[in-house]
C-alpha cells in the first residue's frame, strides 16, 4: 500500500504541506477563501526543534492503536487507510492520547480530524505531497 | 552599399587574336550568377570574368538587390587587358559580379560559384572480363532517363579508352581562350614531358552551344621535377590540378588520370556523348551522368563526372553536410572552385582511397557510415573498426540523398546514401554489370539482364575486374 | 543609520487580499526581507534586502507576491544610465572593487540571435527524427592524421582517449564551494544518465562523487586545489583552466567563510583560509610551459585521460588556441566572455573578453587553415542558451557546448545574480546547510535530465529538417547558417552569409 513517507533531510521546514493540507480538505476552491484570516488545521504538522523539521502524519499502521482504542468506534480501517467517521467521533481524544507519532489532533469544534491520504476529499491524492517544493514528503510503495 | 560588378555575357567568337565580339549574341542564354564577396573571391577578384565569356562591365552602387543604378564602365576585350584597366586605373575592389541576361534583362548571379543542389541520373556499364565496348553503349542508356535531366549539364567517364597511352596521364582540358591555353600550357611543359597535345575531336551537335575549347594532353611527370619537389607522381599530378583549377583563369582540368578520361558538357546527355563521338572510344568501364540543376543553368564545368586522377564520380543528390566536408577536405590540400557539392565527393574519395590508403569498403563506411545503432550491434572487431572510422573521418559522413557510382581504374564502386534516399539498381548479364538510376536506363543497354536488385542504403557495390583481364 | 543614497532597486508587492499569512516567504528568505508582525497580523517586508531571487514568488501558495523594479527613478541621463551611477555610490560608500555573479548583463550583441539555421525544401528531403534515425554521438579528442594498418593489412583501431559523449552538450565548470553539494550531486547524476561529462571546477572532487568519475571532468587551475593523484586518475579527462570568459586575466577567490568542513577537505586548505587561485599559473608563463603541465598530467594518468585546456576568449584566440592544439592538448574549451561566474569583479566581467561566436569561427578557420583541426576536438561554453544556439555552434565548427547558466537555471537559479553573496535562496550557490538542503539532487537530477532531453530532442528536429542525420555533418557546415543584421566585417569573421545570400 502506498503511504506517506518523509525524509527530514530535504525538510525545509517552510510548512507549505500544512497549508495545502488545511485547503485540501478545507472544502473549497479557492485557497485564499479557505484560509485567510482563519486558524488553520492541517492534519499533519510541522515537527521544528530547531535544527531538524519534519511532517508528522499518520503512518497509517497496520495495526493502529488509535482504532483499538476508539471508545465509539470512529476510526477504522478501510483498505489500510486509517480513517475517521466524524459524525461519530464523541472527543474523546484516547485517539490523540494513544497516537505514538502524535499524528491525531483535534480542530476548533473539537472533533478529531486525520490525515486520510486525501482519498476522501476532492483532491484525490496527498495534497501535502504535491505542495511540497523539494520532494521532502512522498507517497510511495516501500 | 557594396560595389557590384555587372558582366553581360555575348557569344564567344574567335574574331582575331582573343577578341570578343560585343553585345551581339543572338541567342541570348538563361544565365545565372552569384553574389560574391570580395574576401571570398580568388585574387585578382575578376578572375571569373574569362570563365563567363563576358564582354561588358558594369559597376554599380549595390544595395540590396536593386541594379537600378548601373553604369557601364568599360568593353573589356578580355582577361589580360581586364588586369592592366585594375592596375593601371586602380580599378576599385569588387564585390560581385553579376551576369546579365539580355533575352531578360536579368541580372542574375554566375553559376560557379555557389553550390547547385541538383536531381540528376546515373548510369553505369563494366565488363569484369575487361571486354571493351563502344561508348554508344552507355548513351543509350541515358536516352530512356531523359527527363531526369534538363538539358543543363551530361557527361561521361570511359576507363581503358586511352590503352597506348596507359602509363601516361591524359589531362581533359576546358579553356575559355587561347591565352588561358598558352599560360596553361606553359605550367604543363615546366613540369610534364607532353607527348601529346590536341583538340579533342567533337563533332557538331546543334544543342550543344556555346563550347568552351576542349583539349587534351597526353603527359608524364618529369622525373627531376618530382624529385625535386619530392612528392609522388599521384600527389604531384593532383597538385597541378589543383593549381590550374584555382589559380589559372580561364582554364579547368576536368580530367586527370591514366587510361581513362572524362567527358562533359552543357546539354542532354545523349547530346553530350554524339558531341564527343564517344562511339569513337572504347573501354572495359563507363559511367554517364545526365544533370537537372535546379535552380541555375549548367555551365561546363560543373557537369558530371568530376574526377580526380583515376577516380570519377558521377551522383545524383544533394549534400546536407556538404560545406562540413568541404571545410575538412580543404585543409588537406584540395580546393573546392567548382562548388558543385559533387566535386567534394571526388576530392573525399581521392583522400581516403589514395591518401589514407583506406579499402573501398572502409571508405564507404566513412562517407555512408552504419548507424551506431547497427554498429552498437555488431561483434567487437567490426563495432572497434567502424568506431574507428566514424570517430577519425567524422567531418567525412556525408549526408543528404545521393546515388553515387565512383569509376577507378579497373573497376567502379556504386553506393547509396545511408537512408536511400535515391534510386539506384544495379543488373548483370554475363561478364557486365550494369548500375542506373532506373531499371529501364539498364534495359535500354542489356534486355536481358538479370539479378536485378536495389542495394540498401550505405551498402556498396563493388565490381573489379577479373585479375589479369586487362 | 547612514544613508544609502539610493532606493532599493525591487518593490515588494504584496496583495493583501490575498495574503494568508502562511509565512512562507519569510522562512524562505534568507535576505531577512519579509516578516511578520504579531500587532497587526500582517506581513512586512524590506526592500532594500530583495534580491529578486523570487524564492517568496515562486513558493507563495496564494500567488500573493511580486517582485517588480522599483519605478523610483534618478532623473533620465543618456551618459549615466542609472546602473553606473548606483555603483559609484556603492563604491563611495564601501571603498572596494564591485562584485558581481553569472554572466555578463550588458546590452552586447549576441551573435547567435543574429544567425538563422537552414531547411530543406524540394531538392533534398528533410528527416523527420521521429521516424528516422538521427545521431547525436559525438567523440572529443585527439585524432590520428594518418591512419596505420598492422602486418594483416588490418586497421589499427587504437584511437587517443577519446570521451564520447550522447549529445554535444556537458556541464561546464562549476566548483564545489561556488555551488553546493547538491548541486554537484544534481549535475553529476544528470551527467551519468545522460550519457555527457559535468565538470568538478578547480574546488576538487568530493568523494562521494568519485561514483560519477566515468562522467566527470576533473579540473586543474592555478590554486591547484584537491589536486592529487587519485582526483586525476578519478575523472574521464583532465581539464587545465587557463580562463574562464566571465574574467579573462584574474584567479578566483572564494572567501574563507565559506571553506568550511568538506569544503576544506576537498580543496586540501585548512578551514578558514581564503581559497586564491592565482591569476596565471605560476608554472605557465608561456606556452611551453603549458605543454609541460599538459604532458605532467598525461603521464600522471599514464596517457589513459584526454587534457582538455580551458581558455577564456580574447582577442587573439585564433592564435592561442592554435598554440594550444600544438601544445599536446586533446580539447580546446574556449569560454566566451558572457560566461556565468560565482563571483567576479564587476569591470572585468563587463568589460574584459569577446563573444564567443566570432571566437569560435575564428578558431576553427584558423585551425583548418594550420590543417590541424582534426587533432584537436573544439568546446565552447560562455552563454549557449538554448538547442538553436547548440546548433548554431556545431554549424560554426564547435564539436560539443558546455553550458552551466542554462543547467543552473534548470536547477532552479532564477538569475538575481547574487552568488557572491552566499545566500542562495535556491541552494545552489550556497554552503549554508538550511540553505543547501532546498535543492534536492532527486528533483535536480530529474530537472537537468529533461532539460538536456528536451535539448536533445530540439537539436534532433533542426537537424533533421536541413536533412543531416548525424551530428558530425552539421559540424562547420557553415553553409547552414545565414546571418541577418550583421556587418561585412562580422559576416566575414564568422565565415557565414547574409540571409537572401
Amino acid at each position: 500500500m502506498k503511504r506517506i513517507f518523509v525524509n527530514e533531510k530535504w525538510c525545509l521546514g517552510c510548512r507549505l504541506c500544512e497549508y495545502y493540507c488545511a485547503f485540501a480538505n478545507s472544502g473549497e476552491i479557492n485557497m485564499v477563501k479557505a484560509l485567510k484570516d482563519k486558524p488553520i488545521y492541517p492534519r499533519l504538522r510541522v515537527e521544528d526543534d530547531g535544527g531538524v523539521t519534519y511532517a508528522v502524519s499518520c503512518r497509517h499502521c497496520t495495526d493502529p492503536l488509535c482504532v483499538r482504542s476508539c471508545i465509539a468506534a470512529a476510526l477504522s480501517v478501510d483498505a489500510g487507510v486509517v480513517t475517521i467517521d466524524r459524525d461519530r467521533c464523541v472527543s474523546c481524544y484516547t485517539c490523540i492520547l494513544v497516537c505514538p507519532y502524535g499524528a491525531l489532533a483535534h480542530d476548533d469544534a473539537g472533533v478529531v480530524r486525520k490525515c486520510e491520504l486525501c482519498l476522501n476529499n476532492a483532491i484525490g491524492q496527498p495534497a501535502c505531497v504535491a505542495g511540497c517544493p523539494n520532494r521532502a514528503i512522498v507517497y510511495e510503495e516501500r | 552599399m557594396r560595389l557590384l560588378a555587372v558582366v553581360k555575357r555575348t557569344k564567344y567568337t574567335q574574331k582575331g587574336k582573343g577578341a570578343f565580339e560585343g553585345s551581339s549574341s543572338k541567342t541570348p542564354l538563361p544565365l545565372t550568377a552569384i553574389l560574391y564577396t570580395q574576401k571570398r573571391f580568388v585574387n585578382p577578384p575578376f578572375a571569373i570574368v574569362s570563365r563567363v565569356f563576358c564582354t561588358q562591365v558594369y559597376m554599380a552602387l549595390y544595395s540590396g538587390l536593386s541594379l537600378d543604378k548601373l553604369m557601364p564602365v568599360d568593353i573589356i576585350l578580355f582577361n589580360e587587358q581586364w588586369r592592366s584597366y585594375g592596375e593601371s586605373y586602380a580599378f576599385p575592389p569588387v564585390d560581385a559580379i553579376f551576369v546579365y541576361c539580355e533575352r531578360t534583362g536579368d541580372v542574375v548571379r554566375l553559376e560557379g560559384q555557389v553550390r547547385i543542389p541538383s536531381g540528376c541520373a546515373v548510369a553505369a556499364v563494366i565488363s569484369r572480363a575487361g571486354k571493351v565496348m563502344s561508348g554508344e553503349k552507355i548513351i543509350t542508356a541515358m536516352k530512356p532517363m531523359h527527363d531526369r535531366s534538363n538539358g543543363l549539364g551530361g557527361g561521361y567517364a570511359g576507363y581503358g579508352i586511352y590503352p597506348e597511352y596507359r602509363d601516361f596521364y591524359a589531362f581533359h582540358l576546358f579553356f575559355n581562350d587561347n591565352t588561358a591555353r598558352k599560360q596553361c600550357e606553359q605550367l604543363l611543359k615546366e613540369g610534364y614531358e607532353v607527348v601529346q597535345a590536341e583538340l579533342i575531336p567533337t563533332r557538331q551537335v546543334a544543342a550543344i552551344t556555346d563550347a568552351p575549347l576542349i583539349w587534351r594532353y597526353i603527359v608524364q611527370p618529369l622525373r627531376s621535377c618530382l624529385e625535386r619537389v619530392q612528392l609522388d607522381e599521384k600527389e604531384y599530378v593532383t597538385r597541378t590540378v589543383m593549381k590550374i583549377n584555382t589559380e589559372h583563369d580561364g582554364a579547368n582540368v576536368f580530367s586527370s588520370g591514366k587510361n581513362m578520361g572524362a567527358f562533359k558538357a552543357v546539354g542532354f546527355p545523349e547530346d553530350v556523348g554524339a558531341f564527343y563521338r564517344l562511339d569513337e572510344y572504347a573501354g572495359y568501364c563507363w559511367t554517364a551522368h545526365g544533370r537537372y540543376p535546379t535552380n541555375t543553368p549548367g555551365w561546363w564545368g560543373g557537369a558530371h563526372p568530376f574526377t580526380l586522377l583515376d577516380y570519377s564520380i558521377v551522383h545524383n543528390g544533394e549534400i546536407s553536410s556538404y560545406d562540413a566536408n568541404r571545410r575538412f577536405i580543404e585543409m588537406y590540400g584540395y580546393k573546392c572552385t567548382l562548388q558543385t557539392d559533387t566535386e567534394v565527393m571526388t576530392y573525399i574519395m581521392d583522400y581516403l582511397l589514395r591518401i589514407q590508403s583506406l579499402t573501398l569498403e572502409e571508405a564507404a563506411a566513412v562517407i555512408a557510415a552504419p548507424f551506431w545503432s547497427t554498429i552498437d550491434m555488431m561483434n567487437d572487431q567490426e563495432r572497434e573498426k567502424l568506431t574507428y572510422l566514424r570517430a577519425v573521418f567524422a567531418s567525412l559522413l556525408v549526408t543528404g540523398p545521393f546515388s553515387i557510382v565512383l569509376g577507378f581504374s579497373g573497376g567502379l564502386m556504386a553506393l547509396n546514401d545511408r537512408l536511400k534516399l535515391r534510386s539506384m539498381v544495379v543488373g548483370e548479364k554475363d561478364d557486365k554489370v550494369f548500375i542506373a538510376s532506373e531499371e529501364a536506363a539498364i534495359r535500354a543497354m542489356e534486355p536481358d539482364a538479370e539479378n536485378i536488385f536495389a542495394p540498401a542504403g550505405g551498402e556498396p557495390v563493388i565490381v573489379r575486374l577479373e585479375e589479369g583481364s586487362y | 543609520m547612514r544613508i544609502e543614497y539610493v532606493y532599493p532597486e525591487f518593490e515588494v508587492v504584496r496583495n493583501e487580499a490575498r495574503c494568508i499569512q502562511c509565512r512562507v516567504c519569510e522562512r524562505q528568505c534568507a535576505n531577512e526581507v519579509h516578516s511578520f508582525d504579531p500587532d497587526t497580523g500582517l506581513m512586512l517586508s524590506d526592500e532594500s534586502k530583495c534580491v529578486n531571487c523570487q524564492r517568496c514568488v515562486a513558493l507563495c501558495p496564494t500567488r500573493a507576491l511580486k517582485i517588480v523594479k522599483s519605478d523610483c527613478a534618478l532623473r533620465e541621463n543618456a551618459n549615466w544610465p542609472q546602473g553606473l551611477i548606483k555603483e559609484i555610490y556603492k563604491q563611495a560608500n564601501s571603498g572596494g572593487v564591485l562584485l558581481s555573479s553569472m554572466g555578463n548583463p550588458n546590452p552586447l550583441p549576441v551573435y547567435w540571435d543574429k544567425i538563422l539555421i537552414n531547411a530543406s525544401q524540394v531538392t533534398n528531403p528533410s528527416i523527420d527524427p521521429l521516424r528516422e534515425p538521427m545521431e547525436t554521438r559525438v567523440f572529443l579528442g585527439k585524432k590520428p592524421a594518418k591512419v596505420e594498418r598492422d602486418e594483416g593489412d588490418g586497421l589499427k583501431c587504437t584511437l587517443a582517449p577519446q570521451l564520447t559523449l550522447a549529445m554535444p552538450v556537458m556541464f561546464s565548470a562549476m566548483s564545489y564551494g561556488s555551488i553546493s553539494y547538491n548541486a554537484h550531486e544534481s549535475l553529476a547524476r544528470a551527467a551519468d544518465a545522460l550519457g555527457i561529462y559535468y565538470n568538478t571546477g578547480e574546488g576538487g572532487l568530493h568523494e562521494d562523487f568519485y561514483r560519477y568519475g566515468q562522467n566527470t571532468i576533473v579540473q586543474v587551475a592555478s590554486g591547484r586545489f584537491g589536486v592529487h593523484k587519485d582526483y586525476l586518475a578519478a575523472g574521464a579527462a583532465i581539464e587545465i583552466k587557463m580562463g574562464q570568459g566571465a574574467k579573462p586575466g584574474i584567479g578566483g577567490h572564494l572567501p574563507g567563510a565559506k571553506i568550511v568542513g568538506d569544503i576544506s577537505r576537498t580543496r586540501m586548505i585548512s578551514e578558514g583560509t581564503d581559497a586564491i587561485s592565482p591569476a596565471p599559473h605560476h608554472d605557465i608563463y608561456s606556452i611551453e610551459d603549458l605543454r609541460q603541465l599538459v604532458y605532467s598530467l598525461k603521464e600522471a594518468t599514464e596517457y589513459k585521460k584526454p587534457i582538455i585546456v580551458k581558455v577564456a576568449a580574447v582577442h587573439n584566440i585564433a592564435a592561442i588556441a592554435g598554440g594550444i592544439a600544438r601544445s599536446g592538448a586533446d580539447i580546446i574549451a574556449i569560454d566566451g566572455f558572457r560566461g556565468g561566474t560565482g563571483a567576479a569583479p564587476t569591470r572585468i566581467r563587463d568589460n574584459v573578453g569577446i563573444p564567443i561566436e566570432p571566437a569560435l569561427a575564428a578558431v576553427d578557420q584558423r585551425l583548418r587553415e594550420e590543417g590541424i583541426r582534426n587533432q584537436t576536438s573544439l568546446v565552447v561554453g560562455g552563454s549557449i542558451r538554448s538547442a538553436a544556439d547548440v546548433v548554431k555552434a556545431i554549424a560554426l565548427g564547435a564539436d560539443a557546448c558546455y553550458i552551466a547558466t542554462a543547467a543552473l537555471l534548470a536547477l532552479g537559479c532564477h538569475l538575481c545574480r547574487s552568488c557572491h553573496t552566499g545566500k542562495c535562496n535556491w541552494g545552489i550557490a550556497t554552503q549554508r546547510p538550511d540553505l543547501v538542503k532546498r535543492l534536492n539532487p532527486d528533483i535536480g537530477s530529474e530537472r537537468l535530465i529533461r532539460l538536456m532531453t528536451a535539448w536533445k530532442h530540439e537539436i534532433m528536429e533542426l537537424m533533421g529538417g536541413m536533412g543531416i542525420n548525424s551530428i558530425e555533418s552539421l559540424r562547420g557546415n557553415r553553409l547552414m547558417l545565414r546571418g541577418v543584421n550583421l556587418n561585412e566585417k562580422e559576416l566575414e569573421i564568422l565565415g557565414i552569409s547574409h540571409a537572401g545570400e
